[in-house]
């Protein structure tokens, strides 16, 4: 059994000991809640092949992102140009990972600040809205891990902890997000190690073992930012593909540049430009389209 | 994953038909790098506006006045005029103005001012006085209008000031040049009464000098060389004749002392002793002598040597004379009849004729020495005549000289005296203001709206400028094109500017104020631009 399998069975576990628990708080709650998707989701299929396996799930809606960032909200806009352009990033996507491969997915940016956290998540959530396909997304930032406060999901465990072999079992560190069939691997406990880690045999074993088991489901990974963490450049081969992010008129030219060489080797999906200005060039061209 | 690549390059993300034209795209962005910074073009923006506006505001103004002089006899500024034509050369033009300028800012011009004005009334040590009155001279402007018009202005932070200086150089100027006129008068009337003066004593100097000499030589004056030669050939004759006449003389002296050794002196008888009647002998001497003399002066004057002594001869001969007829007056008083022996008749007309003979004789002899002498003094003369001539020549010609000096002294003094007469009455003929400097109301510079103006089109300029060219130097992605040039990968999606949250609020406030802020200072700016306009319009400030 595969350690998803296996923590989606202690997950099982602990929603029924704690169903009694109805006096809780109303975070308890919501969590409990959460986490009983997270076994709805991945429970379906459980019993038929013992791997959690896609389930249609709720369908997301914007209650459930009371705690989330604005932008995750923005997604589920559907007047929104914002969601619009993730939408067809999402469509790219499709059209580029095959059904059997290719959905290993590392978002990533050569400095920081330029919206790959954010890009991930609205990729993943989308992703997981969609009708067909369950997402993991990794938060593979150790040293700024925001996916799990973009998502408004309080965590405490995560991947470092699960990498330095604090925790064995991978289903203690797994977190429902609440948005359907999108479950988080959130970031863990800072660590001094994160290069050291992030580049470990274990991870990669993780994420072959993620590759191999869950051959429908997209993986999204966030990461650090590639002239600054040296561990996602190493990341990026051991994936199907990346989306580089840049931020329009952010850096200078030289230094996306110098950002995206250290990836050129490795199978790059495309570019996505982030804050683009409104009346830019780039925004200019795609207002045309879109809206055309 | 080539295939991918390839499927994405299929997909038409962006048909290209709908791309703006190449000028819109660049336009936008430049405008995305200046909005990305635009804090810092809002900054530069107001730095150089503040900047600029602030030292325009502090400047000072300064006033200029001017005058306007015309020349009205232009043959003062001398030959360069002449070559003043129609089409004047520049190069005289130059020349009149360097001339005109050195002389109304010379040093001396310049302090006339200062101390006319009172400017140096807060000068403490030599130092300042000197750039004052270095900044004056470098401050008078003198421009050539027209060959007989020239204008002189001055330029300084006080209308006052300026006004005062040009007038007062103007006026100190033009009565320099009618007072150094007059001056020179002046001293020309000066100069010829000194030399009046000189040659006045030369002249009376001469005319000492010439009558000495004619003192000395008194014959210089009356004899010429032909009378001189003709007197000395008539006395020459003279001597000829009474050398012959002192031989028939001698000869006659001779005879009759042979005849006087024939007969006896004295003859008995008894006679009375007759008293001759005859006259002396001495008294017929005296007679010839007194012929003589009277010949003598139809030739000498009175003051002749020969003359003087020839009366001196006379006088004695007189005496002589007075005594023998007193004798023989006494004699005839005390004569007797007696027998005595009478003297011989014979031999008394012999010694008669003996004594009148030596009297001839003697008379002859002193003649013949007189007119020796006469005749060695006239030729020592007749030698010494050139030198003499030559002398009184040199003496009459220079007073000549000095007598015409003189004289044509005399006649420059009166010419003098006219001119400056005329001077006097022809006061400032010379210049004329045709317009004096007033007093100035709008300042000549700085133009404070150019320079506001100026500020406006810096800042923005400066805004924009340093953005783009952070842009131009490091230059970011910001169109599809050079991504994919660049990075060699394609474009899946332009994810818009979402302004959302809280921070975005607070970004847009913190804008929001402070173009507030900026619009207010420009504002000000623009009402400090009006108030300059108004100024230049009206001459007064509407406000502040």
């Amino acid at each position: 059994m595969s350690r998803i399998a296996k923590a989606l069975e202690q997950a099982m576990k602990q929603v029924e000991g704690n169903q009694h628990l109805s006096d809780g708080a109303p975070d308890d709650r919501a969590n409990e809640k959460k986490t009983a998707r997270v076994v709805q989701i991945f429970s379906s299929d459980a019993k038929a092949t013992g791997v959690p396996s896609p389930s249609s799930g709720k369908n997301i809606d914007k209650s459930d992102l009371k705690n989330a960032s604005p932008f995750l909200r923005a997604m589920f806009d559907d007047n929104s140009p914002y969601a619009e352009s993730y939408r067809m990033i999402r469509s790219q996507l499709l059209s580029l990972t095959d059904q059997n491969e290719g959905h290993t997915i590392l978002v990533a940016s050569a400095a920081m600040g330029e919206g790959k956290t954010i890009t991930a998540v609205n990729l993943a959530a989308l992703l997981a809205k969609s009708v067909d396909h369950t997402v993991l997304i990794v938060d593979a930032d150790l040293r700024r891990p925001n996916v799990a406060k973009c998502m408004g999901v309080e965590t405490d465990k995560g991947l470092s902890d699960y990498l330095s072999g604090s925790v064995s079992d991978l289903s203690e560190i797994l977190a429902p997000t609440g948005l359907g069939k999108l479950v988080l691997l959130p970031a863990g406990r800072p660590t001094p190690k994160t290069s050291e880690l992030l580049t470990s045999m274990k991870m990669k074993k993780l994420l072959e073992e993620l590759k191999q088991r869950y051959q429908d489901r997209y993986i999204i990974i966030d990461s650090g930012p590639l002239l600054a963490a040296s561990e996602t450049a190493t990341l990026a081969s051991w994936v199907d593909g990346v989306v580089f992010v840049v931020e329009e008129g952010k850096m200078s030219q030289r230094t996306v540049e110098k950002g995206f060489s250290l990836i050129k080797n490795c199978n790059v999906f495309g570019v996505v430009i982030n804050k683009a200005d409104p009346h830019s060039a780039t925004n200019l061209k795609a207002g045309r389209h879109y809206y055309k | 994953m080539n295939s991918n690549t390839a499927l994405v390059k299929n997909v038409a993300l962006i048909p290209k038909e709908s791309y703006s034209t190449q000028q819109q795209l660049d336009f936008n962005k430049f405008r995305g790098a200046i909005a990305q910074r635009r804090y810092l073009a809002l900054f530069i923006f107001l730095a150089i506006l503040s900047g600029v506006t602030w030292k325009t505001m502090v400047m000072k103004n300064v006033y200029e006045a001017k005058s306007l002089v015309l020349i009205d006899k232009p043959e003062i500024l001398g030959p360069l005029l002449r070559d003043l034509t129609q089409g004047a050369d520049n190069a005289a033009l130059s020349a009149l103005v360097e001339t005109l300028r050195k002389n109304m800012l010379s040093r001396t011009m310049v302090e006339k001012v200062i101390k006319k004005l009172l400017l140096d009334a807060g000068i403490k040590n030599a130092a300042q006085y000197e750039t004052l009155v270095a900044g004056i001279q470098d401050g008078v402007k003198i421009k050539v209008q027209k060959t007989d018009l020239f204008e002189v202005s001055y330029q300084s932070e006080k209308p006052e000031n300026t006004r005062d200086i040009v007038n007062t150089l103007v006026a100190a100027y033009i009565e320099t040049n009618v007072g150094s006129n007059k001056t020179e008068t002046n001293e020309a009337i000066d100069f010829i009464k000194d030399q009046i003066m000189i040659y006045k004593e030369k002249l009376d100097e001469s005319d000492r000098q010439l009558r000495k000499f004619k003192e000395n030589h008194p014959g210089a004056l009356t004899l010429n060389e032909n009378s001189l030669l003709e007197r000395l050939r008539n006395m020459k004759t003279q001597l000829l004749e009474s050398e012959l006449q002192l031989k028939g003389s001698k000869r006659e002296l001779e005879s009759l002392r042979e005849q006087l050794k024939n007969e006896e002196p004295l003859s008995i008888k008894t006679i009375k002793t007759r008293v001759p009647k005859e006259l002396p002998i001495e008294a017929l001497r005296l007679r010839e002598a007194k012929a003589k003399m009277k010949d003598m002066l139809g030739v000498y004057t009175e003051k002749h040597p020969n003359i003087v002594s020839l009366k001196r001869t006379i006088q004695e001969m007189e005496e002589a004379v007075s005594r023998k007829i007193s004798d023989r007056n006494d004699l005839m008083e005390n004569s007797l009849e007696n027998e005595e022996v009478e003297a011989n008749p014979v031999y008394q007309a012999l010694q008669e004729r003996l004594s009148k003979a030596q009297t001839n004789i003697d008379l002859t002899t002193v003649r013949i020495t007189e007119l020796k002498s006469m005749i060695a003094k006239d030729e020592k003369r007749l030698s010494e005549t050139p030198k003499e001539q030559e002398e009184l020549s040199r003496l009459t010609r220079g007073r000549s000289v000095y007598q015409g000096m003189h004289d044509a002294m005399m006649g420059k003094l009166e010419q003098a005296s006219v001119s400056k007469a005329v001077e006097d009455n022809d006061k400032g003929a010379s210049f004329r203001v045709l317009d004096p400097a007033a007093l100035p109301v709008l300042p000549v510079s700085p133009n404070k709206i150019k320079l506001m103006i100026s500020a406006f089109l810096l800042a923005i300029f400066g805004a924009m400028a340093l953005p783009l060219g952070i842009e131009f130097i490091s230059p970011a992605f910001r169109d599809i094109e050079t991504i994919e040039n660049k990075l060699g990968a394609n474009v899946i999606g332009i994810i818009p500017m979402m302004e959302i949250g809280r921070e975005n609020r607070k970004k847009n406030i913190i804008w929001s104020i402070c173009m507030g802020f900026s619009s207010l200072f420009v504002m000000f700016i623009t009402m400090l631009l009006v108030r300059e306009i108004a100024f230049r319009l009206n001459g007064a400030y509407l406000f502040f």
